[in-house]
């Protein structure tokens, strides 16, 4: 049975408390500057991986795990009765809406949702519900996105709609028209991930009239009880369902791969909440260590009267806990405000997150961040209680809170102050190393993510993805139904250079061509391909007949920035003169075979109907590579050939312009930016991208950048410091009575106070000398890992926050012992030599 | 049986050639409600011998007998509880736990191993040394002597079997010692307590039953008076 | 599913049975435990057991059932003492009353052969008075002796102030004093309520005085001074006459002790021990310091009264 003893060490607990304020004050700073770190940490990251979640199943458009196409009755009330299938709806595909040139590359359909796939897995998805599911044969629901392509920014319920669908397959039928009712609209966010797919929403009435069911053009869309099961459970339905030959099980795109980005987050967040702890121990061992070696005589005296190691344990410990319980919860609360308040702006502001943002608020953020508190506290005071328990009483009696190398020989300072600085410092060679460690570390890391931030400049994101002042695109391209468009006729170009400012511009241009097939050339090509776009059917007849591919024409200028990193760099001019052509591949090797091309351009003849002008064909070498979606042109079944544009011309009659990119001179960005934007009033088939507004979204991002790291950083900084602070003042207050020797035998105020300030710069200067060297050299490590994931980043070292903290650390380290000793200096000599007794 | 007793107790300090013996060899015994002083010079291994007897040192060799319980066989932990409730000490620098006040400094080893205060008896010492009105005041605010005597009630409050008292007088002015003398005397007797003192002041040692006198870390004589 | 409730009954019932299982065993471990201990208390055992040193309830209970057996041995240890003191004190009486006693006898014998001078006659029998009245004192300062010490008579101090009591007791010897023309000063002080009993701290500073003027040597001076410490009165006699060894200070209040260089002095070597007795049943205590041929003072210390 434990001895009822506890009240007393309560007691003393609290009194050791109460009569240690100053100590306290750095152990709650330093267990609420840990948990407000931790839980900033875990909130941000929490909520930036929840985000990403929602972001994901918005993508998908559904919180649906898979989906089985064209079931059967049978089937479906088959899956019903499966135990590890939550829920079962149906949906079914009604029509496919012709396009229009506002619609530019969208692919609408009609389609019908059964009330549990409206409401289980499509609602969660979408956002901004508004008005209700179609009941009428003449409703639709459209996604917001859509109506704003139609130039309805103002949708009301109940407006009309007219559209044109076919109702057939692959559009073979004649298209119908009809007047609808508008019942509702939505975001969906779906059309970000699919290329502008996405689905208008029609009453069962309508499917019904059309005679499209479940099981001829719809599908069964499951949620399984485990969503980290989903491909397994999808090969068990397949055999559960006994699908047949033509009917698929296609999971949810997002749970195709496995969640190995999920462990590496994880991963780095432990990383980094183990960095924190780290730093949070260090000040509260350091802390607490000082306060226990200054109570030697108290902790000796207590063993003296009888109590127990175990007991004198519990007193530290306890005290440890009870600063706990003022700290944490300070900590938990200023990181409350800073989740209510900077999160939610940080997210917003975040680009890569298009899909809303999600606040994550769950109190186990709280609950954990105080839990890793608890461990970094108890951590820092284990050793500490475990030497409070080890005291002897006899040398506790000795005591004089003074600590000196005995092994050391010195050469004689002669009273030099700086000397005599120097020796103290390394007095308590551990608690030396523990203040340098701790300053350092701060201050490290402080300048690594400020160096990291600057690095992360959005201006450089924006250079590195924009690669122009302006980029015009003509929205008339392959892959519009419609009629393609010279959009960037004579008139329109002399506009362009007709634009303040204007420097230069360099065009793109587009058609289609076919080459020549041969099996030995292009034999291995059309394998991978078919392997890659899974188009098994694909026979070498229908190669043969038609290998038809996009043919684009570009500047010289596109080239030099690909020639830069090259390993084997194209020659430009005789690639101008037209000499040979480029192919567009991720693999080189899949063309060794090919000489030279043969390339015979194709035409729209007057049905409309493309068609090859053999006539025109020419021979030309094959002279090199450049990436797959270079100049942002994708790829049909031949691959893209990259030729001159002057080549181009004399190939096509008028070839067209795809694209259009701009440089206007430095100054001159905001108002060519808007003679541009007047230029393209109302025109739908142009589409813009710039600089200048690229960096404008990103600027929020770039503050928030600048105030989260900085802040995270300064905090860090803050807790070396604080620790320099304690140990610097403990050390002037526990030598109190030596220093009044010093003054007994001769050494003037001045002196001392010399002595104490080249004290407090040594640290300093020690500190600044390792960060500059090891620091640096660490720094420098870590933003080269970076580097590899933002490629981005240019390495940019932070001279004026760095000199601001270096200046600040000197400043404090120098200003401290000023002032402490100023505090003690108050009393006179004689009552200070006495106190000590 | 003695109540303590040790046997060829040594205890050294440093090495060769540098060794300081503090204690070289000490046999003494003392009975049960016995009153000893110890007297000798500063450095003569006095405040050793008590440190050793109350088990707040380790000896280097020997043993030392308190009660029958060898303490050199006890781990920290047990030494410390066998201390708080066979032995009370009284400190030349009165070592009060400066931040409890002069009641609760006093219960301290009572409350220490969970025994419940007798107050009747507490507050028969608190009258009888005098500390009535300081009570509840901290230690700091008290006087020398007053400071003493609140340690000597301190040493009493758990009724412990053996008193150890180092130089209790020895920051005090002969005035004061006389009455914290007179108070450890009395109250020692009054309790059946077994006392052993630390002095270099013979007019003190008067009031024992046995002086033993040492000198470089030896009984040198021993005897009434 | 349908299991899931029994399990989990079923899990809450073993878990019941557990507890009470090991509360059980608890209860009567601590059962035993204390079982054990009182035994040993009945057997007067002390065995030498490390378990006193645990800082745990047992451990305790081991420790006070120690504490009590030590008291039991040491209550018996006092009354076998108190007994042999009683004996000792029959013998040393008996052997200190042989002295007057066997020349009352001779004087007597003496007297009885009838062939003295009336001179001769008459001096005997001063000299037998004298020995019955030195028996006669003697008698008394043991009955008193064995009375207080034995714990026969309770002193009953009361606050009463001091004045009197010392002028009483110097009263007492200012006789004797007159006779070797001592002179006897007080220096002035103010009264004090002290915590003592009257009749019997005039007797110990009776004994004192008596003292000082047995070893004054003629005309000298005895000075009696009041002090007043913050717990204590100390009140001081000092003479100056042949003094004490220091060696001898822890022996002089012995019983029966007599000072090594007072041969020619009569005296039983009571007084002190006497006095030492009435002032530590009061709470006080007594402290000499001396040298030889310059000063010997004795200190007496009463408590004051409590506040």
């Amino acid at each position: 049975m434990k001895n009822n003893n506890g009240a007393v060490i309560r007691r003393l607990t609290g009194r050791s408390l109460k009569s240690n304020k100053k100590r306290n004050f750095f152990i709650i700073t330093a267990i609420a500057l840990t948990t407000l770190l931790i839980a900033s940490v875990f909130s941000i990251g929490m909520s930036l991986m929840e985000s990403l979640k929602m972001q994901e199943i918005r993508l998908m458009g559904t919180v649906a795990h898979a989906a089985v196409s064209r079931p059967t009755a049978a089937q479906i009330e088959q899956l019903n009765r499966l135990d590890y299938v939550k829920t079962v709806s149906t949906c079914c595909n009604v029509a496919s809406v012709k396009n229009t040139a506002q619609m530019s590359d969208a692919n609408l359909s009609l389609f019908y949702f059964d009330k549990t796939e409206w409401e289980k897995s499509r609602t969660p998805a979408y956002t901004d519900i508004t008005g209700s599911y179609p009941q009428k044969e003449n409703e639709i629901m459209v996604p917001l996105w859509v109506l704003e392509r139609w130039g309805i920014n103002n949708p009301a319920i109940g407006m009309e709609i007219p559209l044109t669908y076919y109702i057939e397959r692959g559009n073979t039928d004649a298209p119908v028209n009809t007047v609808f009712h508008l019942s509702g609209w939505f975001t969906s966010y779906m059309h970000i991930r699919s290329g502008n797919i996405d689905s208008i929403l029609v009453s069962e009435k309508l499917a019904q009239k059309y005679g499209k069911t479940v099981e001829t053009d719809g599908s069964a869309t499951v949620i399984f009880d485990n969503s980290s099961r989903v491909l397994a459970y999808c090969e068990q339905l397949k055999s559960d369902l006994g699908v047949a030959e033509d009917q698929l099980v296609k999971p949810v795109p997002m749970y195709d791969t496995d969640t190995g980005t999920m462990r590496t987050n994880l991963i780095a967040l432990f990383t980094v909440i183990a960095f924190f702890i780290f730093t949070g121990y260090l000040l509260i061992y350091n802390v607490l260590y000082i306060s226990v070696s200054r109570d030697v005589r108290f902790y000796g005296l207590l063993k003296t009267l009888g109590t127990t190691p175990k007991q004198i344990r519990r007193i530290v410990i306890g005290q440890i806990l009870r600063l706990c319980l003022i700290g944490i919860p300070i900590g938990a609360v200023l990181a409350l405000l800073l989740s209510l308040v900077v999160v939610p702006a940080f997210l917003s502001k975040l680009a890569s997150i298009t899909t809303g943002t999600v606040v994550s608020f769950s109190p186990l953020i709280y609950l954990g961040a105080a839990l890793f508190a608890l461990l970094t506290a108890l951590l820092g005071a284990f050793r500490p209680a475990k030497k409070a328990a080890g005291i002897s009483p006899v040398e506790a009696q000795k005591f004089t809170g003074l600590k000196v190398n005995k092994s050391r020989v010195y050469s004689p300072a002669h009273g030099k102050p700086y000397k005599m600085a120097f020796r103290n410092i390394f007095r308590d060679r551990k608690r030396a190393v523990i203040v340098f460690l701790s300053l350092f570390l701060g201050v490290t890391t402080f300048i690594t993510i400020t160096t990291l931030v600057t690095s992360m400049d959005t201006d450089n994101y924006v250079a590195s993805y924009v690669e122009s002042d302006f980029v015009l695109q003509n929205n008339t391209m392959i892959g519009y139904e419609g009629e393609t468009k010279q959009k960037f006729n004579d008139a329109f170009m002399n506009t362009i250079k007709s634009l303040p400012g204007f420097e230069n511009l360099r065009k793109t241009t587009e058609e289609w061509m076919q080459l020549e097939y041969s099996k030995e050339e292009f034999g291995e090509y059309l394998a991978d391909y078919i392997k890659k776009n899974d188009a098994d059917d694909l026979t070498e007849q229908d190669v043969r007949k038609n290998f038809s591919g996009i043919i684009a024409g570009i500047d010289r200028e596109a080239l030099t920035a690909l020639n830069k990193t090259a390993a084997k760099p194209i020659d430009v001019d005789a690639f101008e003169r037209g000499e040979f052509a480029l192919l567009s591949t991720g693999n080189p090797s899949l063309f060794q075979n090919v000489p030279e091309l043969t390339i015979s351009p194709m035409n729209k003849n007057k049905e409309g109907v493309f068609e090859r002008s053999d006539s025109k064909s020419v021979k030309i070498p094959l002279g090199g590579f450049v990436p797959v979606f270079f100049e942002r042109i994708g790829y049909s079944i031949a691959p893209t050939v990259f030729i001159s544009n002057t080549l181009m011309s004399k190939l096509y009659e008028e070839p067209i312009i795809a694209k259009v990119n701009i440089d206007v001179a430095k100054g001159y960005d905001k108002q060519a930016l808007d003679e541009l934007k007047e230029v393209m009033k109302g025109d739908y088939e142009i589409s813009r991208a710039s600089k200048l507004e690229a960096q404008e979204e990103l600027r929020g991002t770039k503050m928030m950048l600048y105030i989260l790291g900085g802040g995270v950083a300064l905090i860090l900084a803050l807790i070396g410091i604080l620790n320099f602070i304690n140990v610097m003042s403990v050390g002037i207050m526990v030598r109190k009575q030596e220093l009044a020797t010093f003054e007994c035998i001769g050494m003037s105020w001045r002196q001392v106070r010399k002595m104490l300030v080249n004290e407090g710069i040594g640290y300093a200067a020690i500190t600044l000398l390792l960060v500059f060297t090891a620091g640096s050299a660490i720094t420098f490590g870590i933003f080269t890992l970076f580097q590899q994931q933002a490629t981005y980043a240019v390495f940019t070292y932070p001279f004026i926050p760095v000199m601001i903290v270096g200046l600040a650390i000197i400043a404090i380290c120098s200003i401290t012992p000023e002032i402490t000793y100023r505090s003690i200096y108050r009393t006179t000599i004689v009552e200070r030599l006495r106190e000590a007794e | 049986m003695p109540i303590l007793l040790t046997q060829e107790l040594k205890k050294h300090y440093g090495k060769e050639p540098n060794i300081v013996r503090a204690l070289d060899g000490v046999d003494i015994a003392v009975e049960a409600g016995e009153f000893v002083a110890v007297v000798g010079m500063s450095g003569s291994g006095k405040s050793t011998l008590l440190h050793m007897l109350g088990g707040l040192d380790k000896p280097t060799a020997g043993k030392v007998i308190v009660d029958g319980h060898e303490l050199s066989k006890m781990s920290d932990e047990q030494l410390t509880v066998f201390r708080r409730r066979n032995v009370g000490f009284v400190f030349q620098s009165y070592n009060l736990v400066p931040i409890l006040s002069v009641y609760e400094n006093i219960v301290l080893p009572v409350e220490l191993d969970g025994n419940t205060i007798d107050s009747a008896f507490i507050d028969e010492i608190i009258g009888t040394l005098g500390l009535g009105e300081k009570r509840n005041n901290l230690p700091n605010m008290l006087s020398g002597g007053q400071q003493q005597r609140v340690a000597i009630a301190r040493a009493l409050a758990a009724k412990p079997s053996i008193l150890l008292a180092d130089e209790p007088t020895g920051n005090l002015d002969s005035k004061t010692s006389q009455d914290v003398l007179g108070t450890l005397k009395m109250t020692s007797t009054k309790f059946h307590q077994t006392m052993m003192m630390i002095t270099h002041n013979e007019q003190i040692a008067q009031l024992a039953d046995r002086v033993i006198h040492m000198e470089d870390g030896k009984v040198v004589r021993e005897g009434r008076g | 599913m349908i299991w899931l409730p029994y399990t989990i009954a079923g899990m809450t019932i073993l878990f019941l049975i557990i507890t009470i299982f090991c509360c059980r065993r608890y209860v009567i471990n601590t059962f035993n435990s204390i079982d054990k201990v009182l035994d040993r208390i009945l057997a007067k055992d002390k065995s030498l057991q490390m378990e006193i040193m645990e800082d745990d309830r047992i451990s305790k209970l081991t420790h006070k059932a120690n504490r009590i057996v030590d008291r039991c041995i040491s209550d018996i240890a006092q009354s076998k003492e108190e007994k042999e003191t009683i004996q000792g004190f029959i013998s040393d009486m008996s052997h200190q009353m042989k002295t007057p006693l066997s020349s009352i006898s001779m004087y007597s014998d003496l007297l009885i052969e009838d062939k003295l001078s009336e001179g001769e006659r008459q001096e005997f029998v001063i000299r037998i008075k004298s020995g019955t009245e030195r028996l006669k004192w003697m008698m008394d300062s043991l009955i008193k002796m064995s009375r207080l010490e034995v714990g026969a008579i309770q002193l009953t101090p009361v606050q009463t102030g001091i004045r009197q009591t010392i002028s009483e007791s110097i009263s007492g010897v200012v006789a004797l004093a007159a006779k070797k023309n001592i002179s006897i000063t007080v220096s002035s002080f103010e009264e004090v309520l002290l915590y003592h009993d009257r009749k019997w701290t005039r007797e110990a500073l009776n004994n004192i005085l008596e003292n000082a003027v047995k070893y004054s040597i003629a005309e000298g001076v005895i000075e009696v001074s009041v002090e007043q410490l913050s717990l204590y009165t100390k009140i001081t006699v000092t003479d100056h006459g042949i003094g004490i060894d220091k060696s001898d200070f822890n022996q002089i209040f012995k019983r029966f002790y007599r000072g090594r260089n007072t041969k020619n002095c009569e005296g039983a070597g009571l007084g002190l021990y006497l006095s030492m007795l009435i002032l530590e049943k009061q709470g006080g205590y007594i402290m000499v310091d001396s040298k030889p041929f310059e000063f010997t003072s004795f200190s007496m210390f009463l408590q004051n009264c409590k506040k």
